[in-house]
């Protein structure tokens, strides 16, 4: 069809954070990466195709960055790529609203002699503020194609990729200006080029660059230097240094201050030179009406009643709305539970693993994912609104006492969402301290997945105090977390917090479209879990519950319910059928065969491989109020901490006679210990909460600790402290509930 | 309406000695003079718009818990301890 040779393209987006990078990306590519309205959501590079006229693109999502110096990880992830990687264009994404700031990357990209290409994007925002920016001025002061761009609502990507093109195939075009930084400087920077143009150490990077990092003591090119000029010039490395000295000395000595401030001074003032030339700016005050909100969600005795008041209202608003989805799927589970059940012989391995493994097990996770999304999508909304950075704000305060800052607060606040993503966000986090103490207490914020143990409790045991036990539990999750920031901050990273640097984005109405993409995005996760690693673990536990399918009974049962029904039927031989007094003899009669029955069940599974090891960890859980089977699910709850309610389903549906048409809930409030005692009080219910919400980092959590701090050591602290640190909380308020008598 | 007259009050202020950041009050406009930090803070500072010259406004003076300021055409949250380091004027 098509014979012409496809061209290859390789194009980064590169920017500030938050100007709206990956708004475009997803644009171009038609992915779904996750945008955020604050700076710092992107934390990776992140590809994906793109496929125009005869151009196949490979587009590359970076994180926002201020400069090309890099201070954290996401920063040094996208200085590496548009420095060393070196893409045939590099799209910068500037915000048009906030040019001045924006274009302070640009000028150092195009030192760095990187093809540009300008998306101004925003461009809807700058108008709407009152902005009036002129493209051909600003096209032909910065030598660089601008074309104007609206992320969010996919307006200018056509336009785009045809400047893309039409610049990568004509590349005569550029014609880099950049910044004249006045006669004395340019004097020094010739000077500096002459000895390093001398020879081809530097010869992968533009000589006036690193001329100017050298002047503005960077210490990636102080690197750069040793290892490229190391093995044969020692003198030309002299040479250079004592240029260097003598320069800078000069410089300070004309302007009064150190190079690097003159240099960015300088690259300012030529940004608002060309500001003045093709910007016209509002008269009137331009932040106004965000100041005001600013003035209210910021202020010192309000901030915080506020933000809890909105962390509240989340999760009040999570559970009233999900409350219909869950009874819903509650009835549908029981539903196909029962009619599945018929389909099978009783009693045969089938009908026992659809029925008790299945649709007991994973049912019982699905009952609750309508909470899991919902809460995702009201965290959607609260990314998207701005406020996020002013959550940090808030905090900063309170968090400079942990020895952390303000920043380290949005990685716990998207904890409670999923710790993933919270612990992927410590990426910008700039001291290692401090961000290695971050990923430690994040697993401590009570996630998504730890919602349906919750659900689950607080509805059989709490009724309505059910919002404040939940209410207590974050708090719990809180406080572990100071308690081990302050441990680790103390003992094991010493050191003090740094100061807060972080820009507040403006508030918008949270884009509803977007929200929902996003929510679905991580929703499915929680679907596919389900219907993966929550099935497999759900069928093995209910063969570890099942087998060995014959067991050595303590008793003949089956022998007696024969004994039972033979003299119901010589009992009632002579009452007649309807007559009060046989119908309390066929009473009697089915409640024999029921405790029977029951009797069986429970000690099937008892007897059962996962009751065997059941019993041997018993031990272990008892001090904390807790029997084998809540023993077994924590267990399990490793894996991902749903299944522990899955794995609860299926012991508690094999465990019941006739099938599980009981709910989980009620078979919980019913169970008991061989002494008669109930196993689940409220005070055991709170303690296994507890548990679960301190005891282990999902496996997945886990990996990515370890992928984050790249340390066997944090991450096997980070597992062995939360479990130690879990059982002795929980031993304590099972304790010291006892002895007040709230068992 | 409270926050102009303040800051009218203290623009007055513009040929006096630079004064630490920590020292100005909610509203009130002052240009910065310079960063008394090491050179990894300033480049910082720099890159993120707070260079010496350039006029922001004080929206909120946190100490010692962080300041809120309007630069450029953008908002940024400033720890105490980076605010105690920039003079301003
Ligand atoms: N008004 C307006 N908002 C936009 C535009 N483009 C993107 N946004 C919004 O700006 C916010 C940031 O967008 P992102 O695409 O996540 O920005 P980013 O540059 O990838 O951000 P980081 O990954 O944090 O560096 C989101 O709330 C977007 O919906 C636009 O053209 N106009
Ligand atoms: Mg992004």
């Amino acid at each position: 069809m098509n014979n012409t040779v496809r061209k290859k393209l390789i194009v980064a987006l590169a920017g500030n954070p938050n100007c709206g990078k990956t708004s475009i990306f997803n644009n171009l590519t038609g992915s779904r990466q996750y945008v955020g309205n604050w700076p710092g959501v992107t934390v990776e590079k992140k590809e994906g195709p793109c496929i125009f006229g005869e151009y196949d693109i490979r587009v590359v999502d970076l994180p926002g960055t201020y400069s090309l110096t890099a201070y954290s990880i996401d920063e040094t992830i996208a200085r590496n790529f548009v420095i060393q990687e070196r893409p045939d264009v590099v799209i910068n994404v500037v915000d048009a609203s906030n040019l001045e700031r924006n274009l302070y990357l640009t000028t150092q990209m195009l030192e760095m002699e990187v093809p540009l290409v300008l998306a101004l994007n925003m461009i809807d925002r700058a108008e709407s503020r009152g902005f009036k920016i002129d493209i051909g001025k600003l096209s032909e002061f910065l030598g660089v194609p601008v074309v104007t761009t609206i992320g969010h609502r996919n307006q200018g990507t056509r336009e785009l990729l045809e400047a893309l093109v039409s610049f990568s195939s004509d590349k005569v075009s550029r014609i880099n200006s950049g910044v004249h930084y006045g006669e004395e400087i340019e004097e020094e920077l010739e000077k500096l080029e002459t000895l390093i143009k001398d020879g081809d150490e530097f010869k992968d990077y533009p000589s006036r660059w690193v001329s100017l990092k050298l002047l503005e003591g960077d210490e990636e090119i102080g690197k750069i230097m040793e290892s490229v000029c190391d093995p044969y010039s020692v003198a030309k490395k002299e040479r250079i240094r004592g240029q260097l000295l003598m320069s800078q000395e000069r410089i300070t000595h004309i302007h009064g201050e150190d190079a690097e401030t003159v240099l960015a001074e300088k690259r300012y003032g030529f940004i608002s030179g060309i500001m003045k030339k093709a910007v016209t700016r509002p008269v009137e005050d331009r932040l106004y009406v965000s100041d005001r909100i600013d003035g209210i969600l910021t202020n010192r005795v309000m901030g915080l009643p506020i933000f809890f008041g909105m962390i509240w209202l989340m999760f009040k608003l999570t559970f009233t709305a999900s409350e219909p989805f869950m009874l819903g799927i509650e009835s549908i589970q029981t539903w196909v539970g029962n009619s599945l059940g018929r389909l099978f012989t009783e009693g045969s391995i089938t009908q026992g693993l659809v029925v008790d493994g299945i649709i007991g097990g994973v049912g019982s996770v699905l009952v609750f994912v309508p909470i899991i999304w919902i809460l995702f999508f009201c965290m959607a909304l609260l990314e998207d609104s701005g406020y996020m950075a002013r959550a940090a704000y808030i905090m900063d305060e309170m968090m400079q006492k942990i020895g952390l800052h303000g920043k380290s607060f949005i990685p716990m606040v998207l904890g409670f969402g999923c710790n993933l993503p919270g612990i992927m966000a410590t990426r910008t986090i700039e001291t290692t301290r401090e961000r290695i103490i971050t990923i430690l207490i994040v697993p401590f914020m009570s996630c998504g997945a730890r919602l349906p143990i919750y659900t689950l409790f607080i509805g059989a045991f709490f009724g309505a105090q059910g919002g404040t036990v939940l209410f207590s539990l974050y708090l719990i999750g809180i406080l572990a977390s100071i308690i081990l920031a302050k441990l680790v901050g103390k003992y094991m990273l010493p050191g003090g917090p740094s100061p807060l640097l972080l820009e507040l984005p403006p508030y918008r109405i949270p884009n509803l479209r977007g929200a929902l993409i996003h929510t679905w995005q991580r929703g499915k996760v929680y679907l596919k879990k389900a219907g993966t690693v929550i099935l497999v673990g759900c069928s093995l536990v209910w063969f570890g519950s099942n087998f060995p399918w014959t067991l050595s009974y303590s008793k003949n049962y089956d022998a007696l319910m024969k004994k039972a029904e033979t003299e119901f039927l010589l009992g009632v031989e002579k009452l007649k059928e309807g007559t009060a007094e046989y119908s309390a003899a066929e009473d009697a009669y089915e409640r024999g065969v029921f405790l029977l029955k029951s009797e069986r069940a429970s000690e099937k599974i008892e007897k059962s491989y996962i009751g065997t090891v059941g019993k041997i960890i018993e031990p272990l859980v008892k001090p904390l109020g807790f029997d084998w089977k809540a023993g077994v699910s924590l267990m399990s709850g490793f894996v991902a901490k749903e299944i522990v309610v899955g794995t609860l389903g299926t012991i508690y549906a094999v465990g019941e006679p006739g099938g599980s048409s009981d709910s989980l809930r009620k078979a919980l409030q019913q169970d008991r210990w061989p002494d008669g005692r109930k196993i689940y009080t409220p005070l055991t219910a709170y303690t296994f909460m507890v548990f679960c919400l301190l005891y282990i980092p999902c496996v997945a959590t886990i990996g990515v600790i370890f992928q984050e701090t790249n340390s066997w050591q944090w991450t096997l602290f980070a597992v062995f402290y939360n479990v130690t640190f879990a059982w002795i909380v929980s031993f304590g308020i099972y304790q010291v509930g006892s002895l007040f008598g709230w068992g | 309406m409270e926050a102009k007259k303040i800051s009218n009050a203290y623009s007055e202020n513009d040929t006096g000695h630079p004064l630490p950041l920590t020292m100005t009050v909610p509203g009130q406009s002052v240009t910065i003079v310079s960063i008394n930090g090491g050179r990894g803070m300033k480049m910082r500072l720099y890159s993120m718009g707070l260079t010496p010259g350039v006029r922001l406004r004080v929206l909120s003076n946190g100490a010692p818990g962080p300041f809120l300021l309007a630069v450029r055409d953008f908002k940024v949250a400033l720890g105490y301890g980076m605010a105690q380091k920039i003079m301003v004027r």
